[in-house]
């Protein structure tokens, strides 16, 4: 590897973290609110009580809650520990970097006012996430927690109380946060920037004329990529030599599964649902996509 | 005593986190990294890591999972940060403005930095005019990634004719055809997000890198598949070429590399971004 070409590689995983670090410090500071400032069982009862409620809730939280998916993960796990149930946490994870109104307006505005991308694109990061939201949603949080997360605590002693005035304790708790989520953030990026970097794009180029094969290689490039869900829209509005079909499964995929979250999900989640988290939204979006592949000829 | 080290290390790794998005944000190098429009949003976060530093420190001691791997990453991350902003000065230089008979081989790395000061706003420090005139026609400012996007979108909104700025890349099909592609790197948020804008034009005899003042307008492209695979874009860009439409050059000027070369705003219609 000659010194420019390390040079890009630096540069794209210097950017890459320093555009999720704002992002990834929100969700942190969330999680330390929701840590300190939560009673138990206070989020449950702010819910619907029947399941179909609850998933439809965490789908929709995210117009209120919004963030990109790389201040999601630390939010969700936190409110997951705060008794928020899974049948809301999950799909709000999934679904909350798209159905927001910051990527709305910039899939809006890549696609030059097309709403029929804008709203298929909701659709289908709206169905894989509503179905983890019932395949998972009978579950309890330690069940699909990995049991290491059990012993991290921003007190430090590992009782898990808010030491000392409460706004030290929720900064403490975000630092805490950010310090766990960011290693991830940060492999992510090294992952992303080498295929960014080393990946001939024309590999990839030469599948574009065959639906068949122009789907999974954008859902492919959506991963490898780890573009943030606020600019997605725009790279994949320019991949013209592509079809649309190819375009939404780009759209839909990247911001609940990419390089930056894999590392994520491996540490947050049992291995369980990691295989869930990624396998269900892969498979519903390609046979979705295809199909309107199909129908748009 | 091993915890409490780990905790400073981790206060001081934030610390650096913080202070590199801070400096950079008020430096003339953030533009080699993201949209100098989030430059103050960068600020805000430098600023707020740097507070949330002492509380990592000199927070208590317990148990940490995964302290050494998660210190690990972040001093990966600085060491590259470090050395992709101490380097980001150093861009391969295109041939300055003259006429393109007399252009030569490409210059070698200079810093442009060193040359002359830069600012965080993206637009030119003196905004042109929205159109040009040249040989008594009229022509309409605009960037290559607003001409792609309406070429490809809105093709009947695309002006009759155009001026763009872009930068030469041969492909050897294009050249073969007497085309070369003008380009020009489009920056969303973030280098990741960096896409190369191509349109192929009839610049077959300009040299690589030479940066251009293209008087046009669009024409179909007859054979799509010149346009097909373009060689790599700078800083592992995505490359775009329209397979649609090539630029049919009037004019075309030599011009010396802009300041931030990249494409950092899209407009839709008039005044664009030029």
């Amino acid at each position: 590897m000659d010194l420019n070409t390390l040079h890009t590689f630096a540069a794209v995983v210097t950017a890459i973290v320093l555009e999720a670090a704002p992002f990834l410090l929100l969700g942190s500071l969330a999680a330390g609110l929701v840590e300190v400032l939560a009673p138990e069982g206070a989020l449950e009862r702010l819910l619907p009580a029947s399941l179909p409620g609850r998933i439809l809730a965490g789908l929709l939280a995210g117009l209120i809650l919004p963030s990109c998916e790389c201040g999601m993960v630390p939010l969700a796990r936190r409110l997951l520990r705060k008794g928020l149930p899974v049948a809301a946490a999950v799909p709000y994870m999934l679904a909350g970097p798209v159905v927001n109104p910051v990527c709305l307006l910039s899939t809006w505005v890549a696609y030059r006012g097309d709403w029929t991308m804008v709203l298929l694109r909701v659709a289908l990061v709206l169905l894989p996430a509503g179905a983890l939201g019932w395949i998972l949603g009978r579950k309890q949080a330690s069940e699909i927690l990995a049991p290491s997360l059990e012993t991290v605590e921003a007190c430090g002693c590992g009782c898990g109380a808010a030491h000392g005035p409460r706004l030290w304790a929720v900064l403490r708790h975000a630092a805490e946060e950010f310090l766990d989520m960011g290693r991830f953030l940060v492999f992510g990026a090294l992952a992303s920037a080498a295929f960014k970097v080393f990946l001939p794009q024309a590999a990839l180029e030469s599948l574009a004329g065959t639906p068949a094969l122009a789907v999974p290689a954008m859902m492919l490039l959506a991963v490898l990529l780890s573009v943030c869900s606020q600019a997605d829209a725009f790279v994949a509005a320019s991949l013209t030599m592509f079809p649309r079909s190819a375009h939404l499964a780009f759209l839909a995929l990247g911001p609940m599964l990419d390089l930056k979250l894999v590392p994520a999900y491996l540490t947050v989640f049992r291995w369980p649902v990691f295989r869930v988290l990624v396998w269900v939204p892969a498979a519903l979006i390609f046979v979705l996509c295809l199909g309107l592949g199909l129908v748009w000829g | 005593m091993r915890a409490r080290l780990l905790s400073l290390l981790e206060g001081l790794a934030l610390l650096g986190t913080g202070g590199l998005l801070f400096g950079l944000a008020l430096s003339g190098r953030y533009w080699h990294f993201l949209n100098p429009r989030f430059a103050p949003i960068s600020l805000a976060t430098g600023l707020a890591l740097a507070l949330l530093a002492p509380l990592a420190a000199f927070r208590p001691a317990g148990p940490r999972p995964g302290g050494l791997f998660r210190l690990l990453g972040f001093a990966l991350f600085l060491g590259l940060a470090a050395f992709a902003v101490a380097r980001a000065g150093y861009v391969p230089k295109a041939a300055p403005a003259r006429p393109a008979a007399a252009a030569g081989p490409a210059e070698p790395l200079v810093a442009p930095e060193d040359a002359a000061p830069q600012t965080l706003d993206p637009r030119p420090a003196a905004v042109p005019p929205s159109r040009a005139l040249r040989d008594g026609r009229e022509y309409v400012r605009l960037n290559l990634a607003e001409l792609f996007l309406l070429a490809d979108q809105r093709p009947k909104d695309v002006p009759a004719r155009f001026v763009v700025l872009g930068q030469v890349r041969q492909g050897r099909r294009a050249k073969a055809a007497g085309l070369a592609l003008l380009s020009r790197v489009a920056v969303v948020c973030c280098l990741a997000d960096a896409v190369s804008c191509c349109f192929l034009a009839d610049l077959g005899q300009a040299p690589e890198g030479q940066w251009l003042e293209v008087y046009g307008r669009l024409e179909p492209l007859t054979d799509p598949k010149l346009a097909k695979s373009p060689p790599p874009g700078p800083e592992a860009s995505v490359s775009a070429c329209n397979e649609r439409y090539r630029i049919v050059v009037e004019a075309a000027e030599p011009v010396a590399p802009p300041e931030m070369p990249y494409i950092f705003e899209f407009r839709d219609r008039e005044p664009f971004a030029w």
